[in-house]
């Protein structure tokens, strides 16, 4: 992290607090993260009114809730984008005091992170580094450094905490660490350029989502094979953000070309549906009952707010500009 | 690969392989006290380890790049290729395989120097970074069945000569005539280019940076192409579990393989005429170094999902094919 990252994240440790009756409900807190905004867009999910628009001094992508709901973690990346390594971090925003509580090393140039359900390590991909760094949270420590394919970006833990799947662009790769070990210990080929990865709520499946390929690869955790290529879109929807219902009955990816978030029947591997939301959607999320499914639409600076039930947008909010990741407080 | 050869299981076969050569797979009783046993016992691990470090040869892609004497246009495709083989060596390396890259400069006998490549480095694969030589190296290749990356010529009478190991991962003359609109038959304009260092989306400006990072200069057309030629190579064996060419050629030629070059579709090639399918970057005169004024043809949101599929995204790219593309009546092999 360079010193001038240091001096601005300091800065910002100083940012008022706002009163925050938003927080402390499962889903009340939605948080979306604007990439040429420089922001994280607050915004109450019971009202749909944003809250606040916290400042940040680097370029945000990955965002996420601490399984305890208390922080929100920003994965920040220098804004000149053929700069690298110039402001890199990952950001932890207090939700009560509203303000950023702390800083994490997290290896260069950090895209998307997972966090363990225990809250205790992070995992975070380092794109232009290869790598996949582990953190201990409550140190804030690097604790390892794993090489992973070219371009890593997707990062997500299974639901026991046991396994780490890393996605790597370029290799068209899933890397598997123990998390116990802290370990490499399988890798494997999916579908061309996989961004994101999301797993089912008992961890048998994990959803890699295949931007090139257009396709989402449906993976058997025990085996470690691909087992279904779904295809979207016509294989031309560009799909990058995936997200898993809490009943693990739907699958939900964002298409980023196609402007349409296709559902797939879990069992059946089927795409069952296909809703159009705002311009190239990447981030999704759902909301803990399952009933809502939120986008950031990057090209339309907003987030779309999807029944799940009726498959409809029902509202349109307006966040920063560029929006790319978008996260549901989980209590 | 991976299901073939899980890295642990190779490991194990090799242990498994070397041991038997040390005895000879004879059965064999042998009575030492416990420092002699332990003496024994640390010198077959030091020779399992040292087994272990060898090169995975049975694994190992192994291309080859002839190199001029010196031109410009081909040092920046030397670059290309050296990038794209550390980068596939990584890649290779997660599944316990590996990619060597063999360089021979052409020196005034090109037939020499790709006959060392074959005989010496034993490569699958073959690059020339001098337009001169594509021919002389296809012919070659086709001789000896081994592919061969076209990344530098764009001849049409190159691809009329319809050699089944000779893919063409630079576009044809008439594909810049027809990006830069000046018809089929018509010179391309020198603005129509291959790739462009300013492009960003799709992971071009990645790609742009790790090639700006090593070698401090712009990735331009010849550098890309090179890079990808190598990418996809590695890939293809990747997924054909093999790195023999002729499994690595039914895949490139299968209409359902495409290839992520960074350039925002899936590239495939056109199992008539083996050319790479792809779009084309025409660059403003005042094109900034963000990329403003840079056009790709055909433009990208010209499809956007919905009805259209992986063949429809073919059949887009293929606006840049021209009438008189060559329908090659492939030999059998």
């Amino acid at each position: 992290m360079t010193k001038r990252t240091c001096l601005l994240v300091i800065a910002a440790l100083g940012a008022t607090a706002y009163p925050s009756d938003a927080a402390g409900q499962a889903g009340s807190l939605i948080a979306v993260s604007n990439e040429l905004g420089h922001t994280v867009t607050l915004i109450d999910a019971r009202t749909l009114k944003v809250v606040r628009n916290i400042g940040l001094p680097q370029r945000p992508r990955g965002i996420a809730f601490t399984p305890d709901g208390s922080r929100i973690f920003v994965a920040l990346s220098d804004p000149n984008v053929r700069r690298q390594g110039g402001g890199d971090a990952i950001v932890a925003i207090d939700v009560r005091a509203n303000k950023i509580s702390a800083l994490f090393p997290a290896g260069s140039d950090p895209e998307r992170f997972a966090i363990t359900p225990d809250g205790k390590r992070m995992y975070s991909a380092n794109e232009d580094g290869n790598s996949v760094t582990a953190t201990d949270i409550p140190s804030r420590r690097e604790i390892a450094s794993l090489v992973v394919g070219i371009e890593p970006e997707g990062v997500g833990i299974t639901p026991d905490g046991r396994w780490c799947y890393v996605t790597a662009e370029t290799s068209n790769s899933v890397s598997v660490v123990d998390v116990n070990a802290n370990k490499v210990v399988a890798n494997f080929l999916v579908d061309v350029r996989p961004r994101a990865v999301a797993f089912a709520p008992d961890g048998k499946r994990a959803y890699v989502t295949a931007e090139i390929g257009g396709t989402l690869s449906v993976i058997d955790t025990k085996s470690r094979t691909v087992i279904n290529t779904v295809a979207l879109e016509g294989r031309q929807g560009k799909p990058v953000g995936v997200a898993v219902s809490p009943d693990g009955k739907w699958v939900y990816v964002a298409n980023g070309n196609a402007s349409v978030v296709s559902v797939i029947d879990a069992a059946r591997n089927a795409v069952v549906g296909r809703i159009p939301v705002g311009k190239r959607p990447w981030g999704i999320a759902v909301s803990p009952d399952g009933r809502t499914i939120y986008t950031a639409d990057g090209l339309s600076d907003t987030m779309s707010v999807i029944d799940a039930t009726t498959r409809k947008v029902t509202a349109t909010v307006k966040v920063g500009r560029q929006p790319w990741g978008v996260a549901v407080s989980p209590r | 690969m991976q299901k073939l050869f899980p890295r642990q299981l190779y490991g194990l076969v090799r242990r498994l392989h070397y041991a038997s050569l040390i005895l000879s797979f004879r059965p064999v009783r042998i009575v030492m006290s416990d420092s002699r046993r332990n003496l024994f016992t640390q010198w077959l691990i030091t020779l399992l380890v040292f087994a272990q470090q060898l090169p995975a040869q049975t694994t190992a892609l192994r291309v080859g790049l002839i190199t001029p004497a010196y031109s410009a246009a081909a040092a920046s495709i030397d670059r290309g290729v050296r990038l794209g083989a550390l980068e596939a060596k990584h890649t290779a390396n997660l599944f316990g395989g590996d990619v060597l890259l063999f360089e021979e400069k052409a020196a005034g006998n090109l037939e020499r120097a790709a006959e060392r490549l074959l005989s010496k480095g034993k490569v699958q694969v073959l690059i020339g970074s001098s337009v001169r030589d594509a021919d002389a190296l296809s012919r070659f290749a086709e001789t000896h069945q081994i592919i061969f990356f076209n990344v530098a010529s764009r001849a049409p009478t190159l691809r009329a000569a319809c050699r089944r190991f000779t893919f063409h991962v630079e576009a044809g003359d008439s594909m810049y005539a027809i990006a830069s609109g000046r018809g089929q038959s018509s010179q391309a304009a020198p603005n129509t280019v291959l790739w462009a260092a300013t492009l960003e989306r799709y992971g071009a400006s990645q790609i742009n940076n790790r090639f700006r990072a090593r070698y401090h200069n712009p990735m331009d057309g010849g550098a890309w192409a090179g890079w990808f030629a190598v990418k996809i190579a590695s890939e293809a064996a990747l997924r054909a579990h093999s790195v023999n060419p002729g499994a690595i050629l039914f895949l490139l030629e299968n209409p359902s393989t495409s290839f992520d070059g960074h350039k925002g579709w899936p590239l495939s090639f056109r199992s008539w005429d083996h050319q790479l399918r792809q779009p084309l970057y025409v660059v403003s005169r005042g094109a900034s170094a963000t990329g403003a004024g840079v056009r790709d043809v055909p433009q990208l949101s010209t499809i956007s999902g919905g009805s259209t599929g992986r063949t429809n995204a073919s059949q887009a790219l293929d606006v840049l094919m021209p009438k008189s593309a060559p329908r090659c009546s492939w030999a059998r092999l």
